[in-house]
C-alpha cells in the first residue's frame, strides 16, 4: 500500500516537514520532495508527474548528489542544502531520485530533472535554509521518519 | 505547564533573570529585558530555553541575553546577544542567523507630506518597478561571480558609492562605514557567490520592505535635529539584508562547524548553535565569510538606496540632491563584532553575537558620524505595516546592560500559516489603504502572511527598551507608503 510522502507541520515563524520513508533512501527523497513542494506548490506535484517524454521539452538534464557527513542528520541536512543550492543557484528542479544509497557517511544519488522555467512554475515561498531544529531520524514501525523545519 | 514567569527572577520592571541554575551546563545567568506585558507573550512560547542553551556557549562574558522583542530562532532566539571572550571563546553562526546582516536604512527628504499626498501610490509603483523583489526574483544587476563580486565582498557599501550608487556621506552614516575590513572574499564558497551574483539590488521577499513614512511624532528634539529629523518630514526606510549569498555562508558554515564539534570537544543542547573557537581555523574563516556577507547587504542596501532615489527623481522631476534625500542612518541586526567592554575593571575584546538585535552605541563614539558623535547612535527599528516604526538613540547605559545592544522589531506573534488561514481570502492591501496606507506586494498571500495584526505592537517593544536604558526614543515613523517583497 502506498503511503503518505510528507505532511506539512505548522511552526511560528516558518514552516516544516513531516516525511516518512519505507527506508532511510525514502525517507531522504521523500524530505527533498516536501522542500520542493514548499518552495514550488502544488506546481511541484505537477513536474514530477511529467514523462520523460514530456520533460524533455523543459530542458532535461541531471545531477549527480554526493554528500558526507558525521551521522544521520549532518547528511540529510546536507543533502538538502545541496538541493536547495542546486535551485537557487543553479536552476535546477528534480524529477526522480534513482539508486539512492547511503553508505558508510556518504549519501549519492543521481537526480533527472530541468531546468527552472518561470514560466512554468511560480516560487511559493523562498527557503531560505534548512535547519537542524527537530530533525531527528527515527525508525517508527516499520517506517522512518523525521521532522524537517525550514527557515523561510 | 509551568510558566517562564515563575521560573524566572524578576530583578526590576524591565529586567528579568534566568539563573544558571536552571540547567546544568550553563556557565553564566541568563537576562531578560520585558515588562510585564511582553512577558506574558514570552511565557506562550520556548524562546527562554533557547536563552538558557545560549548560556552553555564556552567563553561566554557577562550573561546570556535577550532584547525585549525576543521570541523563538534557531539556536539563539531571536532578540539574542551573548559575548565571547575574544581567546578563549567560540563564535557561533546560529548567533547571526542565516540572514547575515539583514538590517535596516533610513533616508530623510526636504519633502513634507503635503508634497507627497498625491503622489505616494505612483512612488511606490515606480520603486516596485525600479527594486526587483519577491520570490525568487533576480536583479537587474549582473556581476560576474569572480571578480566583481568579489570587490562588492571586500568592500561593501563602499564598492557600491565607488561605483557611483550613492555618496560620501552615505558611508559616513552607515554602521562600520558599510564595510567590515575582516572580510575575506576567498572564505565564500563558489555556491553563495552563485546565488549572489544576479541578487545585488533586490529586496527579497519575507519581512523585507521599502516604506515612505511621515515623521509622526519627535520625542527628543536635540537628537532628532541632529538627526536631520523633523515633524512632518517624509523619511524613507529600507529593510533588507543579503539575500541568497548570506543564506549559503550561514548553511555551509553550519555544516562545517557540526562536523568539527567532536574536534573541539563542545557539547551543546541543540546543534543549530554548532561553534568554534574564535581562534580556530573554522572559527576565523567563518568571521572571514561572515564578514564579507554582512558587506554585500551593505552593499545591497547601497544599490536599493540608489534606485529609490533615482525613483524620487523620476516622479518628482528634480535631483535626488535637490529633494534633500539623505541617509539618517543604516544599521545591522544579525551581525557579529569584535567590541571592548569593561569586564571587572579591565578591558576586554569580546565578540558580540546580535541576532535580531540592533548595535545602540552611546554619545561619544568615534564609531559614530560626526554629526551625531553628541547624541549617540541613530537606532532604527521597524514595526509591522499598518502602525508605525521608531528612530532611537543608543546610551552609555546599554554598554553596561547588554553590550551596547537593543531590540530590533516587533516580533511575530502568529504563524505565517496560522495567520493564512485566519485571515484567508481578506484584502490586506484594501484595508490598509482605508487607513491611508498605500501598500503594493509581490503577491495578495505575501500581504495576508504580513499583516499587522501577525505582529506584536512595536511600541511595547520600544518603550521596554526606554525605560529600561537600552535606547531611548527619537522619533515615531508612520508609513505612508509600503513595497513588501
Amino acid at each position: 500500500m502506498p503511503h503518505k510522502q510528507f505532511e506539512i507541520i505548522e511552526h511560528t515563524a516558518d514552516i516544516g516537514i513531516r516525511a516518512f520513508g519505507r527506508t532511510r533512501e525514502k525517507l531522504f527523497e521523500n524530505c527533498a520532495i516536501g522542500m520542493m513542494s514548499i518552495i514550488l506548490g502544488a506546481d511541484y506535484g505537477k513536474a514530477c508527474d511529467l514523462n520523460d517524454a514530456a520533460s524533455s521539452y523543459f530542458n532535461p538534464r541531471e545531477e549527480i548528489v554526493e554528500v558526507e557527513a558525521e551521522d544521520g542528520e549532518g547528511l540529510l541536512y546536507s543533502f538538502l542544502a545541496e538541493i536547495l543550492y542546486l535551485f537557487e543557484g543553479e536552476n535546477f528542479i528534480p524529477l526522480r531520485f534513482n539508486n539512492s544509497k547511503i553508505h558508510d557517511r556518504m549519501f549519492t544519488t543521481s537526480i533527472p530533472g530541468v531546468n527552472y522555467d518561470s514560466n512554468l512554475f511560480e516560487i511559493i515561498n523562498e527557503v531560505k535554509a534548512v535547519t537542524f531544529h527537530r530533525m531527528k531520524i527515527e525508525k517508527k514501525g516499520d517506517m522512518w521518519q523525521t521532522d524537517v523545519i525550514f527557515d523561510i | 505547564m509551568v510558566k517562564w514567569s515563575q521560573i524566572l527572577e524578576r530583578i526590576d520592571e524591565n529586567r528579568w533573570r534566568l539563573p544558571k541554575s536552571y540547567k546544568e551546563g550553563m556557565r553564566v545567568d541568563g537576562i531578560i529585558f520585558a515588562d510585564s506585558q511582553l512577558m506574558e507573550i514570552i511565557d506562550q512560547e520556548n524562546a527562554v530555553e533557547q536563552v538558557a542553551n545560549v548560556a552553555f556557549l564556552p567563553g561566554i562574558v557577562g550573561q546570556s541575553l535577550a532584547m525585549p522583542d525576543i521570541h523563538w530562532g534557531y539556536g539563539f532566539p531571536v532578540g539574542g546577544v551573548a559575548a565571547t571572550d575574544y581567546h578563549k571563546g567560540i563564535i557561533s553562526p546560529g548567533g547571526i542567523g542565516f540572514d547575515i546582516n539583514c538590517g535596516v536604512r533610513l533616508l530623510c527628504t526636504d519633502l513634507t507630506r503635503e508634497d507627497v499626498k498625491n503622489r505616494i501610490d505612483t512612488l511606490i509603483r515606480v520603486i516596485y518597478s525600479n527594486v526587483p523583489c519577491g520570490v525568487g526574483k533576480g536583479g537587474n544587476i549582473h556581476l560576474s561571480p569572480t571578480k566583481e563580486l568579489s570587490g562588492v565582498l571586500a568592500k561593501g557599501a563602499k564598492w557600491a558609492v565607488s561605483n557611483g550608487y550613492g555618496t560620501k556621506e552615505d558611508l559616513e552614516h552607515t554602521e562600520s562605514k558599510g564595510r567590515l575590513m575582516e572580510a575575506d572574499p576567498d572564505k565564500v564558497s563558489k555556491k553563495a557567490r552563485k546565488r549572489g551574483a544576479g541578487q545585488l539590488g533586490t529586496l527579497g521577499s519575507g519581512n523585507h520592505f521599502i516604506e515612505i513614512q511621515e515623521v509622526r511624532e519627535i520625542f527628543d528634539e536635540e537628537a532628532a535635529s541632529a538627526f536631520g529629523i523633523e515633524k512632518g518630514m517624509i523619511t524613507i526606510m529600507i529593510h533588507t539584508g543579503s539575500r541568497g549569498l548570506g543564506h549559503q555562508v550561514a548553511t555551509d558554515y553550519l555544516e562545517i562547524m557540526g562536523n568539527a564539534r567532536r574536534k573541539y570537544e563542545i557539547i551543546l543542547p541543540d546543534r543549530q548553535l554548532a561553534c568554534a573557537p574564535i581562534k580556530s581555523d573554522e572559527g576565523r574563516d567563518y568571521f572571514a565569510a561572515m564578514a564579507a556577507a554582512a558587506n554585500y547587504a551593505w552593499a545591497n542596501r547601497q544599490m536599493i538606496t540608489h534606485l529609490v532615489r533615482e525613483s524620487f527623481e523620476k516622479v518628482f522631476n528634480k535631483s535626488a540632491h535637490n529633494l534633500g534625500i539623505r541617509q539618517v542612518y543604516d544599521v545591522a541586526h544579525n551581525i557579529a563584532k569584535f567590541e571592548e567592554y569593561e569586564i571587572e575593571g579591565r578591558k576586554k575584546m569580546l565578540c558580540i553575537h546580535r541576532k535580531g538585535a540592533t548595535r545602540s552605541f552611546g554619545p561619544g563614539s568615534s564609531e559614530l558620524p560626526k554629526d551625531h558623535r553628541k547624541i549617540g547612535q541613530a537606532v532604527l527599528i521597524p514595526g509591522d505595516m499598518g502602525r508605525y516604526s521608531y528612530l532611537l538613540k543608543g546610551t552609555d547605559s546599554s554598554a553596561k546592560l547588554s553590550f551596547s545592544s537593543t531590540c530590533h522589531g516587533a516580533g511575530r506573534i502568529m504563524s505565517r500559516r496560522a495567520v493564512l488561514k485566519k485571515y484567508k481570502g481578506r484584502d490586506v492591501a484594501a484595508e490598509l489603504e482605508e487607513r491611508g496606507i498605500f501598500v503594493k506586494g509581490a503577491s495578495r498571500r505575501g500581504l495576508i502572511e504580513e499583516s499587522p495584526e501577525a505582529y506584536k505592537d512595536v511600541a511595547n517593544v520600544v518603550n521596554t527598551a526606554h525605560s529600561a536604558g537600552l535606547a531611548k526614543k527619537v522619533a515615531k515613523l508612520k508609513p505612508l507608503g509600503v513595497m513588501k517583497g
